[in-house]
This record gives C-alpha cells, sequence and structure tokens, in this order.
C-alpha cells in the first residue's frame, strides 16, 4: 500500500472525531434519512406533479398576446393576489402554468385555464421535505439545521478517517459483517462528499437565511430583516402605490424583452403588486450555461426596461446566493442531471443508513448487541421507504395532504415498532422492500385502471414506468434474497424471531 | 453549448474516467508516480474544459456524473452481495455481557449531561457562529458600493463555523472544557457583534 501524504493523525483525535461522528449520526439519523429520502425523490418533483394531473396540456410555445389574456383571467380569479406567476414553457419542459398567491392553473396553448393544480402526494413530499411536515416558518429552519449537521457529519467522518486517500477503493465485501458495511459506508461518503457538502450547504443556506436575516439586522442593520435580501438580491423596483389600475403591458414587455436581450429565455414572469398603479413586470430568464436560477429583467407596463438584476455578472456574493436552488434540486441538466442527484441522493440514503448498521455492529462485537433496535431501525429505514409509495397509492384514492401526513408518519413509526417487537433486521428489511415495491407497482396500476395516463405525455408515461422498474427490482430483490439466504441463516432468523 | 463544445465535453468526460481508472490502477500497484499524477490531472482537466464549454454549470454537470460513476462502480458489487443493509456474511457472535447495574441518578445524570451535549453542539454553536457572522459582516461590509460579497461570506461562514464548532465541541471529551469553551465562544461573539 502506498504511504498516505495526509499529516499523521494522533490516534486520540481519531478516536474523538469518530465519537463525534457517532454521538451526532445516534441523534439526527432516523429523520435525516426521511430528509434525504424525501429529497432524492422530490429531485423530480416537476414530473410527479405533472403525472399526478397527467391529462393537463403539453405546450410548447405561447404568444405574448395569450400571456397576457392569462394573466388578465388570474387576476380575475384571483383578485387579491399581490404578485402573478407565469411559467412559460421551455424546451425541456412544455408546461404552461399560471398561478397567484391563491392557487395556479395549468393552461392549454390557447389560454384556456383547464385545471387547477391539484397534486396532493406533490405537496406531501414537499412538506415533509422543506418542512418536516411541521409548521412553515419553524419547519423550515429546523430541516436546514440538520442540513448544518449533516456538513459537520462530514467534517467530523473525514476526521475520524486518515487513511481517505491509501482506502480511496477499497471495499470488502467478505469477512465480518460490520467492515463491509464500514466500506459500504467510507466509499461512498468519500466518493460523494462534495455532492453531500452541496446539497446540505445549499439547503442549509436555503433555510436559515431567514434567521442569519433577523440576526445581521440586530448586529447591522439596525433591526431591519429587509436589509439582508436587499444587500444580496436588490431592493424594490418601483415605490407601492395601491391606487387600483388595469392589468396591462405583459405582452408588450415580453415582446420588447426579445428586442432588448436577443438571447434572452424567459421562463417565469413575476407581475408584482398586478392591477395596482406599481406593478410591474419581472422576466426571469434561464442561463443555459450558469447555476444561477436566473437573470431578471424587470419592465413597466409601458414596455420600458427599468433593472437587470445582474444575477450573472453582478458580485460573486450574489451570483452564489442565486446558484444555491438549482445547485440543490439538481435543476441544472435536464434529466440527466436529475437521475445523477437521485443516484446521489439514493447514496446519501445508503450512508445515512448504514452508519447506524456500523453502530449495531459494533455494539455486537462488544457483547453488548441490541437485537430488538437493530431491527427498528431496519423497520424504520425500509418502513418510511415503503411509506412513500403507500401514500402516493393512497392519494390517488382521493386522500388529501393532511391525511397522506398522518398516514405516512404512523405508518413508519408503526412499521418500525413491528419490526422491533415480531421482526429481525433482516427479515423486516425483505419484508418491506418487497411492501414498498408492491406499493411502487400498484401507484402506476391504479393511476392506469382510473384512465389518469395520458400516453402522449412523456413526462407522466416516464414516471410510471420509472415506478414500474423501480418496484419490480424492489420486489425482485426481496424474493430474490430470500432464496439466496443459506438454510442455516434462515434458522438462526426464525430462531431469533 | 455548440456541437463543438458537446465534443470537447464529451472527450473531457472520458478523459475524467480515465484519469480515475489510472487512480484506482496506481491504488491497485502503488509506486507509480507518474501514473499517478497524469490521473489527478485528467480528472482536474476534465473539470477545466467543462468549466470553459458550460461554466460553473459545467463543473457541476460533470463533477455530479464522475462522482455518480465512481461511487457506483466501487460499491455496487458490495450492495449486491450484502443483501441490502444486511450482509448474509460472517458475523463474529459475542455473548452478551449483562450491562452494568447504574444508580437512577447516574442514570439521571447520564440524560442530563447528554441534553446539555445536544445543546451545546446544537442552538449554543448555532448562536455563537451567527453572531460572529454578524461581528464578520461589520467588519467586511463597504462603507459605499455594493454589499452582497459581504452579506454572503458572512452567512456562508456562519454555516461553516457552525459546522466546524459542533464537531469540535463533540470531540472534545472532557465536559466542563466543553462547556467553558462553548460559552467562552458565546461571549466573545456577542460582544463582538455588539460592541
Amino acid at each position: 500500500m502506498a504511504k498516505t501524504i495526509w499529516p499523521k493523525s494522533s490516534s486520540a483525535r481519531v478516536d474523538s472525531a469518530l465519537s463525534a461522528h457517532s454521538v451526532m449520526g445516534l441523534v439526527i439519523s432516523a429523520l435525516l434519512f426521511v430528509l434525504c429520502l424525501s429529497g432524492t425523490v422530490a429531485v423530480f418533483e416537476d414530473e410527479i406533479e405533472w403525472w399526478e394531473q397527467a391529462n393537463t396540456p403539453v405546450v410548447h410555445s405561447v404568444d405574448p398576446a395569450i400571456v397576457q389574456s392569462s394573466a388578465d383571467e388570474l387576476l380575475k380569479r384571483d383578485p387579491d393576489t399581490t404578485h402573478l406567476y407565469v411559467y412559460l414553457p421551455r424546451e425541456d419542459w412544455p408546461r404552461y402554468v399560471v398561478g397567484g398567491d391563491n392557487g395556479s392553473y395549468a393552461v392549454s396553448e390557447t389560454g384556456t385555464f383547464v385545471a387547477k393544480l391539484e397534486a396532493p402526494w406533490n405537496e406531501f413530499l414537499i412538506e415533509l421535505h422543506y418542512y418536516l411536515t411541521m409548521p412553515h416558518s419553524f419547519g423550515i429552519i429546523i430541516v436546514a439545521i440538520f442540513g448544518v449537521m449533516l456538513v459537520s457529519m462530514a467534517i467530523s467522518g473525514l476526521l475520524a478517517h486518515p487513511r481517505i486517500f491509501r482506502d480511496a477503493f477499497r471495499f470488502k465485501r467478505s469477512g465480518q459483517a460490520r467492515l463491509a458495511q464500514v466500506d459500504l459506508h467510507n466509499r461512498l461518503s468519500v466518493w460523494t462528499t462534495p455532492f453531500l457538502v452541496a446539497v446540505a450547504g445549499t439547503g442549509a443556506m436555503i433555510g436559515l437565511f431567514g434567521v442569519a436575516a433577523l440576526v445581521f439586522a440586530q448586529t447591522n442593520y439596525g433591526g431591519d430583516t429587509s436589509k439582508l435580501s436587499e444587500a444580496i438580491f436588490g431592493g424594490e423596483v418601483l415605490e407601492p402605490d395601491e391606487t387600483p389600475v388595469p392589468l396591462t403591458g405583459v405582452d408588450t414587455a415580453m415582446i420588447n424583452l426579445s428586442r432588448d436581450v436577443v438571447d434572452a429565455n424567459p421562463f417565469l414572469i413575476v407581475v408584482h403588486e398586478p392591477g395596482q398603479k406599481s406593478q410591474h413586470i419581472q422576466f426571469y430568464s434561464d442561463e443555459t450555461d450558469r447555476l444561477i436560477y436566473g437573470e431578471t429583467y424587470t419592465y413597466s407596463t409601458d414596455g420600458e426596461l427599468l433593472a437587470t438584476g445582474h444575477n450573472s455578472d453582478g458580485p460573486a456574493g450574489q451570483q452564489i446566493a442565486l446558484s444555491m436552488y438549482k445547485l440543490h434540486f439538481g435543476d441544472y441538466g435536464g434529466l440527466w442531471i436529475k437521475a445523477a442527484y437521485f443516484g446521489l441522493g439514493i447514496m446519501l440514503c445508503i450512508i445515512v443508513a448504514t452508519g447506524l448498521n456500523i453502530y449495531f455492529l459494533k455494539r455486537r462485537e462488544k457483547g453488548r448487541s441490541a437485537p430488538r433496535l437493530e431491527a427498528m431501525w431496519s423497520g424504520w429505514i425500509w418502513g418510511s421507504t415503503a411509506m412513500l409509495p403507500v401514500t402516493l397509492t393512497a392519494s390517488l384514492m382521493g386522500i388529501g395532504v393532511a391525511m397522506l401526513i398522518a398516514v405516512y408518519w404512523l405508518g413508519s413509526i408503526l412499521l418500525a415498532a413491528a419490526a422491533c417487537v415480531w421482526l429481525t433486521a433482516a427479515k423486516a428489511g425483505r419484508l418491506y422492500r418487497g411492501g414498498a415495491g408492491l406499493a411502487m407497482l400498484a401507484a402506476p396500476a391504479i393511476h392506469l385502471i382510473r384512465g389518469e395516463l395520458v400516453w402522449s405525455n412523456p413526462y407522466a408515461v416516464g414516471v410510471s414506468v420509472g415506478l414500474v422498474v423501480i418496484g419490480a427490482l424492489f420486489v425482485f430483490r426481496a424474493v430474490g434474497s430470500f432464496v439466496e439466504l443459506p438454510r442455516s441463516v434462515r434458522a438462526s432468523e426464525t430462531e431469533a424471531a | 453549448m455548440s456541437p463543438t463544445d458537446y465534443i470537447f465535453a464529451t472527450l473531457a468526460a472520458l478523459g475524467g474516467l480515465l484519469g480515475l481508472a489510472l487512480l484506482y490502477s496506481v491504488w491497485r500497484k502503488p509506486g507509480r508516480p507518474v501514473m499517478l499524477v497524469v490521473g489527478w490531472a485528467l480528472v482536474l482537466s476534465s473539470l477545466l474544459v467543462w468549466f470553459m464549454v458550460n461554466m460553473d454549470r459545467g463543473v457541476a454537470q460533470i463533477a455530479s456524473i464522475l462522482m455518480l460513476v465512481v461511487a457506483g462502480l466501487i460499491t455496487w458489487p458490495g450492495l449486491l452481495g450484502t443483501n441490502g443493509m444486511h450482509a448474509p456474511i460472517r458475523i463474529r457472535t459475542i455473548e452478551n455481557t449483562p450491562p452494568q447495574a447504574a444508580s437512577i441518578v447516574q442514570k439521571a445524570t447520564a440524560v442530563g449531561s447528554g441534553i446539555w451535549t445536544f445543546l451545546l453542539a446544537g442552538p449554543v454553536a448555532g448562536v455563537i457562529s451567527f453572531y460572529a457572522g454578524g461581528a464578520l459582516l461589520r467588519v467586511t461590509v463597504p462603507e459605499t458600493g455594493n454589499p452582497a460579497n459581504a452579506a454572503v461570506g458572512a452567512f456562508l461562514f456562519s454555516l461553516v463555523a457552525w459546522a466546524l464548532l459542533s464537531t469540535l465541541l463533540l470531540m472534545e471529551q472532557r465536559k466542563l472544557h466543553r462547556t467553558l469553551y462553548a460559552l467562552g465562544a458565546c461571549a466573545v461573539a456577542l460582544a463582538a457583534a455588539f460592541i
């Protein structure tokens, strides 16, 4: 083996780092796993949302006149909205959606409001990943703190790993179970460290922005919490004036944008204070070689360019802050990068799961085995995984978001408890994996039977196919792993159970 | 990206994979410094080329793909062979030793100590980090001009400091020292932020 180029670590420091890593892992792993898992699935939140209403139209482009009429129609339906959002169809996302503070609508190419957007499972998924289903202002902070703790775990993990380069490709599949789990945990952790730090750090930054605004307001801005946002993103373009006026100029602004910025690629239009004298129209244009959410161009209703955001060529701090969203959700390279994020997300889930597996195996080696807790952990991992497709299937039967949240948490807890009382860790894993697979197969089947799958919608078909393939793999692995088990192991499991 | 950019990007991606393959080869059979350097050079070159053809988005794209490929290749056989999380492989069975009896006071102390450690490594470390960030912002914010760099720098500093501080506090084994360090840092951060 090669000599390490790393400075020699003291064993005391490594032990301390390992102890810190273990303590934090024990405290946060259960909820961290749910956050990682829901985040992994949420990479495809747009696709899943469309799948839930697959019969809404595919729209490739819309004329400025249609955008204006859609904006007018939305303001009629939602006259009190403070902002109006127009999501224009893009090359890789052919959907036209218009929304306000009180809901969004799928709109056709001709400007017909086809349906109110209703995707209860996607909403549940967002509640779970963004807020851990807690009240929003509190939940987003808690979730963000998990992001900080994940970065902290990465730091302590690296400090506890002095042979990081020497072991870069090591993977021991035979021998002691703990060593196999340690290798799985360490190799995945090391090779995915940039991803892990990026998603955890960006998540923390998104969620703790409010806390930073509050603290920095006290220390720097005389108590004004809006100042941090203004420092980074700029202030209001127009002074508020609530005098009622008709909503005009969205079409003119759109035409003028294509004239003023030749390569503009607008994907979102935000009309601020619609129907008021200070109304103005902000375009987000996709910068296809940048991670920023978009470059912004703000127009008056007369079609005059009032401001450019300089998100792509402004101060580095502004560019970094504007890059958080895409970097967190992997929304910067179409389906391929989303698929890569999905894969890396699964690896992150495995890292969290194997972390506690190692803890239990170490206990076992020290003569302090805890088979009930091991089974409970396995039950939690696979139970909370299985409950995602179970709730998806339930949502297709008309169950609302609040009930989905209750079903998810209660189901996950009950499955973990059942594993603790009646099953071994391995048996719980196999059983719940099989259950997860069956639920993943049931969801697209029900979707199809209810006639909600539109074959001409490639995104909806893709989600159904994805569910069938992953579900079949889960079932296949669950059945296969039982068949593969040596008789002696099966016998000992039966004995232990 | 133009067709030429796509060609460069594809070649760079293949170069990156080749670089990783070389690193693996050196790891299997050490003592070949040229291959080690070439391996790292190819990986870094692939990042550089992707930056040139697709800016920061390109770097993120190729980094994601390389990470996925390497982590997948290393661990895929392991995942197949370990029955998910539970390997039916040799398990050292050791008889459980009976736990030492602890008094109620000892148990309560242990629980209290755990909660206190949690508070120190979580909320207290957070307070220290954010107020230290506030202090940093006071020093770095320009009197005129755009404050975005200073604001984002202070915010990022706070997050990294929190993660680092949590780790260091948990690494400190002596409970009293841990408390003193945390409370001392808290006082210093608050003083720096407000005085």
